[in-house]
């Protein structure tokens, strides 16, 4: 029993990474009605950036996470509006080339200026779990499942109770008739991209300490996140946190008491991504409609 | 000088070129109507004016030239759009879509504003916290006007309000219109197939067959001339 309550708090733990990049998913869903594949690798590369900010500028944990965060945001901003905006008007398979191009662009570059070789990210937590009622949580588990409650619970706030979230909101889905409302559509999409390469950014930098930094290191996190977007329902934030945590655990229980199918795991989730699509697109939470492109 | 004026205007998709040479001015606190058969340009005349579309001419707001203008520079300058087919928001509440309407707004009347336009469709404030897709399509007209309020325009440009409505509930929206154009002094253009009840309501009136206009003058002398109404208002 404890046993298991720890495998289900360690898939929590996974399954909040899985959340995060999954929340980055959707924001971009929601904003533009496409994937942005490319998402897990501006991950890995802000997480290098902070690395950078760590090792070699010798910055604060905080400090560098914040800068990390700002660096994210615009860059997401600037990648929006200097590389997808000329695509926007058309259809909709263009972009998604664009952020599989995207993908392979960031992920050479990371590879060209930092290498390839694994690096450990240095991380503020102690190694050593802590035992909380004869149960061991690893600290640095507990703070990724706090750090991707608080991302959702912020989300939430700026979406639901700001005049800005509510203007990216109506962008999203009304463009036109937000245009009509004096708000500057582009801006919005831009400020999106933004906030969905900061929240993919706080992916990266919480699975770091946990495999090694390299530019490849995103590219099973993405299939899971994928996965756990599907699940939830793509277009649903809520959606992404619970299908986040729901595979996180799912898996987790699978390594440790299946470990016939262990291998199998980003298989598994790949098969499980297209079950979905073809049975119930709209996953658990969400409202969208398949439609042939 | 005239709140809004049109010289020479025209506009068009791409290409096609949907308004000729159109003249037509609004001043302060006027309701003027754009009437004419369907396909004569009156939804094309708005969205020029908007800047949705490619135009050609003058177009002056205030004095002030729109032809530079962006699509969402038209809100910031007092003109309020209300699209065909309402143009209401459905996955956001009744709520959100009229704080959506004062986007543009920084001052602090926008709370008594809402107050007032609650006021006016008391149904709105029953109705706050539905998602707008819920709401009749009464409902929603009145949702799509009142979110127009809510931006304290100066002019607000209304298409087709009666559309896809009963007439009783049509002829309620008419009456709503003419008393918020007294109450607040806001200018309206109203482009409207129901020649009749259009003509009611407005100060003056153009008539537009083919993109071109083809007869202007006071509401008044529209109705009363039996020529232009059996020719170009089908009665």
């Amino acid at each position: 029993m404890k046993e298991l309550l720890e495998q289900v708090i360690a898939g929590v733990a996974a399954g909040g990474i899985y959340a995060s990049l999954a929340l980055a998913l959707v924001l971009i869903y929601r904003a533009m009605g496409l994937i942005n594949f490319a998402q897990g690798e501006f991950a890995m590369f802000t997480a290098f950036i902070c690395f950078a900010l760590l090792d070699g500028a010798q910055v604060p944990y905080a400090l560098a996470v914040v800068i990390t965060l700002v660096v994210a945001f615009t860059g997401g901003l600037a990648i929006e509006r200097l590389i997808v905006r000329p695509f926007e008007r058309g259809s909709p398979l263009v972009i998604i080339i664009v952020t599989l191009a995207l993908f392979d662009i960031v992920n050479s570059v990371a590879g060209f200026v930092w290498g390839y070789t694994p690096r450990s990210f240095p991380s503020p937590f102690p190694a050593k779990p802590v035992d909380v009622g004869g149960i061991l949580i690893g600290v640095q588990d507990a703070a990724i499942i706090g750090v991707s409650m608080l991302t959702l619970g912020l989300l939430y706030l700026l979406f639901n109770r700001t005049k800005l979230g509510l203007a990216m909101r109506a962008a999203a889905l009304y463009p036109e008739v937000s245009q009509m409302l004096g708000v500057r559509t582009g801006v919005m999409l831009g400020l999106g991209w933004g906030l969905a390469s900061a929240v993919g950014a706080v992916s990266g930098i919480l699975v770091a300490p946990k495999i090694l930094l390299e530019p490849n290191m995103m590219q099973g996190v993405i299939i899971y996140a994928f996965a756990a977007a599907v699940l939830g329902g793509i277009d649903s934030p809520v959606g992404a946190v619970v299908g986040g945590l729901v595979l996180g655990v799912l898996l987790a229980l699978i390594g440790a008491y299946l470990p016939s199918l262990a291998d199998l795991r980003l298989a598994l989730s790949l098969l499980l991504i297209v079950v979905l699509l073809v049975v119930r697109p709209s996953g658990l939470f969400g409202q969208v409609q398949a439609r042939r492109v | 000088m005239p709140l809004l004026e049109l010289a020479g205007l025209n506009a068009g998709y791409g290409h096609r070129r949907v308004l000729h040479e159109v003249d037509l001015c609004v001043e302060e606190g006027e309701i003027v109507a754009i009437l004419g058969a369907n396909g004569a340009g009156k939804t094309t005349t708005l969205r020029a004016i908007c800047g949705a579309i490619q135009r050609v001419g003058e177009l002056t707001f205030l004095g002030r030239s729109l032809l530079r203008c962006g699509a969402s520079d038209a809100a910031r300058l007092g003109i309020a759009h209300v699209p065909e087919g309402r143009g209401t928001m459905g996955q956001l509440t009744v709520a959100e879509n009229l704080q959506m309407g004062a986007y543009v707004r920084h001052d602090r009347g926008i709370a008594a504003d809402l107050a007032r336009v609650f006021s006016y469709f008391p149904i709105l404030q029953e109705r706050r916290k539905q998602y707008a897709a819920t709401l009749s399509g009464g409902e929603q007209q009145m949702l799509a006007i009142a979110r127009a309020l809510m931006a304290r325009p100066k002019l607000v440009l209304l298409d087709e309000p009666s559309l896809g409505l009963a007439p009783m509930i049509a002829q309620r929206i008419f009456e709503l219109i003419a008393t918020i154009n007294r109450d607040s002094g806001a200018a309206v253009l109203l482009v409207e197939q129901n020649a009749v009840a259009a003509l009611q309501i407005s100060h003056r009136a153009y008539v537009l067959e083919s993109g071109r206009v083809a007869v202007s003058g006071s509401s008044a002398e529209l109705r009363a001339h039996d020529g232009v109404r059996r020719s170009y208002l089908g009665y």
